[in-house]
């Protein structure tokens, strides 16, 4: 593939991000490296837990005390359970410094996380891309919805999202597949909040598997999803969208990809003479061995932080301070989500109907507040989940004899069960930020990373908003025992953490362009959530895919004209 | 060459036969982060039985009933809550010394009533029992209506 490992492109990280740039440039004749840290996962062959029911599970699904010390921090990911904690990093081999509470949870495999991920997907419109500039936090976007808005329908064609066409000016429709039914509940509870408020929704939660087929998806050698809700083993259908069913294989099969497991990006080689980038140099993660990687473009997809942590790394008497970092803001102004609160309660107003089946999503509702005019004390707003489910119950009181009636007679009572959670925007500042440790290193030499991000009294005004809001929704629906909790979520455990590589169209105020280039060096870009400026309410990883595509073609079209 | 053969399959059947009462011993050896004698595992299992019937004909699993029981204990908890359940477990038999003599119901009264006042010992063992028995193929399947790959969602259905 190589000649003294040089390449047209490399793409650090192999993940959602990561796999769509591989995709798109080799796709256009690019000799393509694309450096992964962790192991290989191929579809299909590396999902060992994907075809094993309950009962043939050791712990029957749960985590071992063993597990649990080992894994402080991953243990607290909803997804890390008997059945998928092989996806993710085990705690003691990758360490980090926690100025604050901070649950950084990774996969570090060809995949990354898009094996475990929950597949919501919701586009960003302009109240979104507009947002720091109206309400005068960050930096304003140098984009605008119209800019991604192909890019959008590129990645949902090709990756397949299920969705309604809702026709809401605070999240645009997508391409999409047709969507499952929905429950009577939620039926009911969208009827009632239509009924009484005009800018409230409660619709359809789009998703990234496929109900319908198509020749891109038979192409890609994908089926329908079988609806068996246990997507972050891996999925034997390829019903669900995930990097290694999908753009690996896609982009293996150009002829144009290298894909190399097992590397992990220690830095990025600038050339003070050529004032550019010109590679990557790379730790073997089982010998410790170092390689230097040439190519005339790079794209940095590490993942947020580990993006953050190899720009800071990449240090030369031009960058001192980091690759690009002219303006000291590398590493700062990282963001998340809060998903602090939840409430749930009882709905008794459908008591002879049920569901039958599954299906690996339920209903969302935009965010509202805030949207046309500032009407809170918060700044921005938060989405929720709503889900509805019936309620059955077995009697496990008695024992003996006694206790095999109830087992063998489980009754549905009547009543559904309904909650809902925050995904609140976060507001990005300067001191929620990330950087290198000046003596601790990890077991390939490269140092630690210092976390230090935390919630603010925006945050915790905007969780007692949504409290009352969903408070006064439900009671409007006739939901009874209505109660609300704060489930205290460290920051991280969203798994949406962005920033710290910021877009802008100022150098002195950002570190990329609008193409995601870096301002000051710009044949690297960076597109995954490192890249985001600010957070909006929405599920972000569509987002970052559709910027990738973008900027992956605008390399394309640059190399071609010989600029870069 | 046949006295080396000889003399190596004496000295692997003397090892054989020294291990050999061990094994007999504690047929749970291999759960050794257990506080617990053999009479006390014993019990335990036994414990187990009498809160959740295993009924095995209609419910077959995996494994036996102690195995999964012993290997949850062992494997779940931590030590603290080892050393914990094995002190309730100890309490209760020192409470209840003749439990194992006594007829289905008047065990049955006392496990309800140890129960109740949420003795952990016994809520651990009989947690562990259920979630042995309702994680079954069959109760799963015909119980529950557990589908592994149902390929659609009905969301109005009647109720029967």
């Amino acid at each position: 593939m190589s000649q003294n490992n040089t390449y047209d492109a490399i793409v650090v990280g192999a993940g959602m991000a990561g796999g769509w740039a591989a995709k798109e440039l080799t796709e256009n004749g690019l000799k393509t490296l694309l450096l992964e840290r962790g192991r290989n996962v191929e579809h299909l062959k590396d999902y060992p837990t994907t075809h094993l029911r309950p009962w043939e599970m050791k712990y029957r699904g749960a985590l071992t005390a063993k597990d649990k010390l080992d894994n402080p921090i991953a243990s607290r990911c909803y997804a890390f359970r008997e059945d998928a904690k092989h996806f993710f990093v085990k705690d003691d081999e990758h360490p980090y410094i926690q100025q604050k509470r901070f649950d950084w949870l990774r996969g570090y495999q060809v995949g990354g996380k898009s094996i475990m991920w929950a597949r919501q997907v919701q586009r960003w419109s302009d109240f979104d891309f507009e947002g720091p500039a109206r309400d005068g936090f960050a930096v304003d976007w140098p984009i605008r919805y119209k800019d991604l808005a192909d890019w959008y329908t590129k990645v949902e064609q090709f990756i397949g999202v299920s969705g309604n066409r809702d026709g809401l000016d605070v999240l645009p429709d997508g391409d999409f597949l047709r969507p499952w039914e929905t429950n009577c509940v939620e039926d009911y509870f969208s009827q009632v909040v239509r009924e009484h408020y005009k800018d409230r929704h409660v619709i359809y939660g789009r998703c990234a598997h496929l109900t319908e087929s198509k020749p891109i998806f038979v192409q890609q050698g994908r089926g329908l999803c079988m609806s068996r809700n246990i997507c972050q083993r891996g999925c034997p259908f390829g019903g669900y969208f995930n990097v290694n069913s999908t753009l690996i294989p896609w982009a293996l099969q150009t002829g144009n990809l290298d894909l190399k497991p097992h590397s992990v990006v220690h830095s990025i080689i600038y050339d003070e003479q050529l004032q550019k980038a010109t590679g990557v140099r790379v730790v073997d993660a089982q010998t410790k061995e170092t390689t230097e990687y040439f190519a005339k473009v790079i794209f940095v997809a590490a993942a947020t932080l580990n993006t953050n942590l190899i720009l800071l790394n990449s240090v030369s008497n031009r960058f001192p301070n980091g690759l690009g970092n002219d303006s000291g803001l590398l590493g700062q102004y990282i963001a998340f989500h809060n998903y602090r609160g939840t409430i749930n309660a009882v709905h008794e107003g459908h008591p002879n109907q049920i569901t039958a089946g599954g299906k690996p999503t339920s209903h969302y509702v935009p965010r509202f507040r805030n949207v046309y005019r500032q009407e809170t004390d918060f700044l921005r707003g938060y989405a929720a989940g709503f889900g509805a489910s019936p309620i059955r119950h077995t009697s496990t009181e008695r024992v003996g004899d006694a206790l095999m009636d109830g087992l063998l007679n489980p009754q549905y009572t009547g009543q559904w069960r309904v909650g809902s959670h925050m995904m609140g925007e976060t507001i990005p500042k300067a001191s929620n930020r990330v950087w290198l440790d000046e003596t601790q290193r990890d077991q390939w030499g490269i140092p630690l990373l210092n976390i230090d991000v935390d919630y603010d009294d925006n945050d915790e005004k905007m969780m007692q908003d949504f409290f009352e809001q969903f408070t006064e929704m439900y009671e409007k629906a006739g939901f009874k025992d209505i109660t609300v909790n704060d489930n205290n979520r460290n920051p991280g455990n969203d798994i949406h953490e962005m920033g710290g590589v910021r877009m802008g169209r100022d150098p002195q105020t950002s570190l990329l362009n609008e193409w995601n280039q870096l301002h000051h060096c710009p044949n690297v870009y960076v597109t995954d959530g490192a890249c985001m400026t600010s957070t909006s309410t929405q599920n972000p990883s569509l987002t970052f895919m559709a910027i990738s595509a973008r900027a992956a073609n605008h390399a394309i079209e640059k190399l071609k004209k010989g600029e870069l | 060459m046949k006295r080396r053969k000889a003399l190596a399959t004496i000295v692997w059947g003397t090892g054989a036969l020294a291990a050999l009462p061990y094994c007999t011993t504690n047929p749970y050896a291999i759960f050794d982060h257990l506080p617990f004698s053999l009479e006390e595992m014993e019990a335990i299992i036994a414990l187990s039985k009498d809160m959740v019937p295993e009924y095995t004909d209609s419910f077959p699993t995996p494994e036996e009933r102690a195995i999964f029981l012993l290997r949850m204990l062992n494997d779940l908890l931590t030590p603290q809550e080892q050393q914990t359940f094995a002190e309730g477990v100890k309490a209760f038999l020192k409470e209840n010394p003749s439990f194992f003599k006594l007829s289905i119901s008047e065990k049955e009264s006392i496990l309800m009533a140890g129960l109740a006042a949420e003795n952990s010992a016994l809520l651990t063992i009989k947690r562990f029992s259920l979630r042995h028995l309702m994680t079954t193929q069959a109760y799963m399947e015909n119980i529950q209506q557990y589908e592994f790959i149902p390929g659609r969602y009905d969301g109005c259905v009647a109720v029967n």
